[in-house]
């Protein structure tokens, strides 16, 4: 996540104040998959005040060895399918807080992943959530959820709990504290395994790997489930989410 | 040559002596030839320190450290404030912008926080709605929408605004307005507050940052003085009307303070390595021919450089040092600050510290005053608020690397137009600065810097000692104290050599105990520059003391001390190396009319990089080049010879 020379060249525009167009829209701006977002970012941590803490439960996460560590594969994504794994990791993600609520809260909210800042949308509406991967930001009274691909890639792959990955602070939620009543009440399950739905023994390869499971523990004893085989393709094999420029 | 190593027991006695005491010493006042002849007259005290007055030991501290007080930090996602800085520095526990808990190995003596003074302290303002930031319609505006849950919106407003150049003027941070006023006051109220005369010195201090088309001019402005009188004016800024971007502007504002207030500042310039060849000009400067008033106004103003940091160590480079093996470390010669211009073989002359001192020589010569002779430092420029050095412990330089699993994957600078590419695993966990002290004050410090008794360190705290007199011998490089000896017989280190005496060539008493909780000594250098009488520069680099029973081969180079690195465990071993390096010197090849300097090198045993640390604590992988150890190392300030 470095672009040190982007935000050095941002706070050369600000300090000249004159003169320099830069070709970039705020939706642009507002995505990392297309330009360097290290500013929006660092902005996230004033905006929303300790947001950037999830980046120090990840890291510790990671050397606890219970998020599975990136890869170092810094190949470009030319065709644009690491971006598609991530935008079906976040559907995947809006169907497993679906399918743990008992009863669907008329609660919309909105996730932000910190390393792209690819803003994803999530709206009640009939009893179920709405998906909208790659929106702006969040809407007005919502409630705001900051997290990083691995987080939503360990709870799609049925390895970590919603409500585990909040007490950890690999998610922090920013709204009013009803909001997040509700949103801890309903969810706070999804990602949790299902003995019942699967087998163990009918885990693919692919889906082993997207759990991570050769480095990283689960933070809690839990079996991996139906939920990770169908994530298969939203993950790098490191069970982390996967993007990268010019996905679409 | 004559060299005496030693070892373990003897490493406490001396530590004793320079690290035990209080950090208030008692020695104050200067060891001058009229004083030590008094002292001489006096009976003899049982106690061998009676009557010493010479600093004991090193005060280490960082000059550079940035918060969120300064607008890229702040950008970056810096929270942590001067306060939580100093903090940090002298000691306690804080919780990292990352929100990872953070502490030194041990404290620091002391901290400049030193933010950019070009739009400071915007960031805390605007998000705390200071009422300066209200008046504006804008940002109020930005500050209602945070407030209104549409924070996320406010933020992409702000980066347009920066982005399209429609940023607010009123909301500009610039000397003489209320905004910025208030910003340079709770940067003096911090430090007041956490200046502990004795214990911890927090100095108030500034970063001007001259950097037209990527060009890395940038100083450090350290006050001696207190609240009374720095804040009776504001810091000097880069952009107009307010400020300029030439160094020559800069020493006059310097000017100014001093004559104004009656007070006393600094400047440390830092990174020739970015300026692409702009540092230590040798013909013009900022479009001006050098002349005599440049040097003596450079050589009045800037009595330190800053050698080592974040951004590489700018002390020798190998293109310009083909024969000193160690010339090679943790170098940036990609391009300039923001890689917009790629760098060229004929920049680095007037990049790098080593080549200035010669460069400097010949000035002298031309123009009647070395303009470049500067002391040695290291400090970090972090923009954490965290002077994190260390190996096993480093933050990083900005907020997106502070520790994670990404971090050593990433690009730091990545300038497609030139190709200019550094990776994060590049930056490098560096430096401190080391300062030769009678006391933990800001007078006492600043006095040491001014008089350039310093060295640099690459993080680790070895205590270093380096004396150039006529008359040093053998033998005293037996003395149990040799500081004593050093300052009686000679000058320490950014101290002057004049008029050899008939028939001598200088010598010098050199002295390295190792970080006590760190890494074995490899060997104690000593680096020669020299003008000959032709005119022509020359350099060498003498081994001059060295662990073990190692001999000289026959090409005059010294065995490798070895390696006892694992990387993939980021362990080592201090089954090499010695614990402390002492010698007396004498220069073999001195010509009593060429002027030259002299400066000490210390060098450590390999140890893990931080690289390493991070691949065994997070399981990842390195990409392919990532450098995994390092031969941390210790630069003193030079001690000049002038015929």
């Amino acid at each position: 996540m470095g672009g040190y020379w982007q935000h050095l060249q941002a706070v050369s525009r600000l300090s000249m104040t004159a003169g320099l167009i830069f070709a970039s829209s705020p939706a642009v701006l507002a995505c990392g998959y297309h330009d360097d977002v290290s500013m929006a970012r660092g902005m996230m941590n004033w905006v929303y005040p300790e947001a950037l803490h999830v980046l120090g439960a990840i890291s510790t996460a990671v050397a606890e060895r219970r998020l599975a560590p990136p890869l170092s594969d810094k190949a470009p994504d030319l065709f644009g399918s690491r971006y598609r794994r991530t935008a079906e990791a976040l559907e995947r993600f809006g169907e497993a807080l679906g399918e743990s609520a008992d009863r669907m809260p008329a609660l919309s909210f909105s996730i932000v992943l910190l390393e792209p800042m690819l803003w994803t949308r999530y709206e009640a509406a009939g009893g179920r959530l709405r998906t909208q991967v790659h929106v702006t930001g969040p809407k007005a009274g919502d409630l705001v959820l900051v997290s990083g691909e691995a987080v939503i890639g360990g709870i799609v792959a049925g390895r970590l709990a919603t409500g585990e990955a909040i007490e950890r602070g690999l998610i922090r939620l920013y709204g009013s504290e009803s909001q997040k009543a509700v949103f801890v009440g309903a969810f706070r399950s999804a990602g949790n395994a299902r003995p019942d739905t699967i087998k163990p023994a009918a885990m693919s390869r692919a889906a082993q790997s997207v759990a991570g499971g050769e480095t990283a523990m689960p933070l809690r004893s839990v079996p991996i489930t139906a939920l990770s085989i169908r994530q298969s393709t939203a993950f790098g094999a490191d069970g982390t989410l996967a993007c990268g420029p010019g996905h679409h | 040559m004559i060299r005496t190593s030693r070892h373990g027991a003897r490493l406490a006695a001396l530590l004793a002596s320079a690290v035990a005491l209080p950090a208030f010493a008692q020695d104050t006042g200067t060891l001058d030839q009229k004083r030590a002849e008094e002292a001489q007259r006096r009976p003899p005290a049982y106690s061998p320190y009676v009557g010493r007055d010479f600093p004991t030991r090193p005060f280490f501290g960082d000059t550079h450290l940035h918060t969120s007080f300064s607008m890229d930090a702040g950008a970056f996602g810096a929270r942590l404030g001067p306060r939580d800085a100093y903090r940090f520095a002298r000691g306690d526990e804080v919780t990292a912008s990352t929100g990872q808990p953070v502490k030194l190995s041990r404290p620091l003596d002391f901290l400049v926080v030193a933010d950019h003074s070009d739009n400071m302290g915007f960031f805390p303002d605007l998000f705390a709605g200071k009422p300066e930031v209200l008046a504006d319609p804008t940002g109020r505006q930005w500050y209602d929408m945070i407030q209104s849950g549409k924070g996320a919106d406010a933020a992409i407003a702000i980066i347009v605004a920066f982005s399209h150049a429609t940023f607010p003027k009123d909301l500009m941070y610039s000397p003489g307005t209320p905004a910025y006023h208030s910003a340079w006051k709770a940067t003096i109220d911090a430090a007041e507050e956490f200046n502990d005369p004795g214990r911890f010195t927090a100095f108030i201090g500034y970063e001007w940052t001259s950097n037209t088309n990527g060009n890395n001019l940038h100083r450090n402005v350290i006050f001696r003085d207190n609240a009374d009188k720095a804040s009776q004016v504001e810091p000097f800024t880069v952009y107009p009307p307010y400020g300029s971007d030439n160094p020559v502007e800069l020493w006059k504002w310097m000017q100014a303070y001093e004559t104004k207030t009656g007070g006393n500042v600094l400047a440390i310039a830092h990174n020739g390595n970015l300026s692409n060849g702009l540092m230590f000009p040798v013909v013009e400067a900022s479009g001006k021919e050098l002349d005599r008033e440049y040097a003596e106004t450079r050589a009045k103003w800037e009595r330190l450089y800053e050698t080592t940091q974040t951004k590489g160590t700018g002390e020798a480079h190998p293109f310009l040092s083909p024969n000193d093996e160690f010339a090679a470390f943790e170098i940036w010669d990609k391009g300039n600050l923001d890689g917009s211009v790629a760098k060229k073989k004929e920049m680095l002359e007037f990049e790098y510290a080593r080549s200035a001192l010669k460069n400097g020589l010949k000035l002298e010569k031309e123009l009647g005053t070395n303009p470049y002779k500067f002391g040695l430092i290291g400090s970090s420029d972090a923009h954490t608020g965290l002077a994190a050095m260390e190996e096993d412990n480093f933050f990083g330089k900005t907020v997106p690397q502070e520790p994670s699993p990404r971090r050593m994957m990433e690009a730091f600078v990545d300038n497609t137009k030139t190709g200019v590419k550094i990776m994060d695993w590049e930056v490098s966990a560096s430096g401190y600065a080391a300062v030769w002290a009678r006391e933990n004050t800001r007078e006492s410090l600043w006095d040491a810097m001014e008089r350039k008794e310093t060295y640099a360190t690459t993080g680790p705290r070895m205590i270093v000692r380096f004396f150039g007199g006529w008359d040093f011998e053998a033998r005293d490089a037996e003395d149990r104290l040799p500081a004593s000896i050093g300052y009686s017989k000679g000058v320490p280190m950014g101290g002057d050599l004049r008029a050899a005496p008939g028939g001598k060539a200088p010598t010098f008493l050199v002295a390295a105990l190792r970080d006590p909780i760190g890494a074995n000594l490899d060997r104690y250098q000593i680096v020669k520059g020299w003008l000959d009488k032709d005119g022509n520069l020359h350099e060498k680099v003498y081994d001059v003391a060295w662990s073990g029973d190692r001999k000289p081969g026959s090409d005059g180079k010294l065995p490798s001390v070895g390696n006892t690195v694992d990387e993939t465990n980021a362990t080592w071993t201090n089954t090499i190396g010695d614990p402390e390096l002492i010698a007396v010197w004498k220069d073999p090849e001195f010509d009593p009319t060429q002027p030259a300097f002299y400066y000490g090198r210390v060098i450590e045993i390999p140890t893990p990089r931080w690289t390493a640390y991070d691949g065994q604590r997070f399981g990842v992988k390195p990409l392919p080049g990532t450098a995994m150890t390092v031969a941390e190392r210790a630069y003193t300030s030079p001690i000049w010879y002038t015929p």
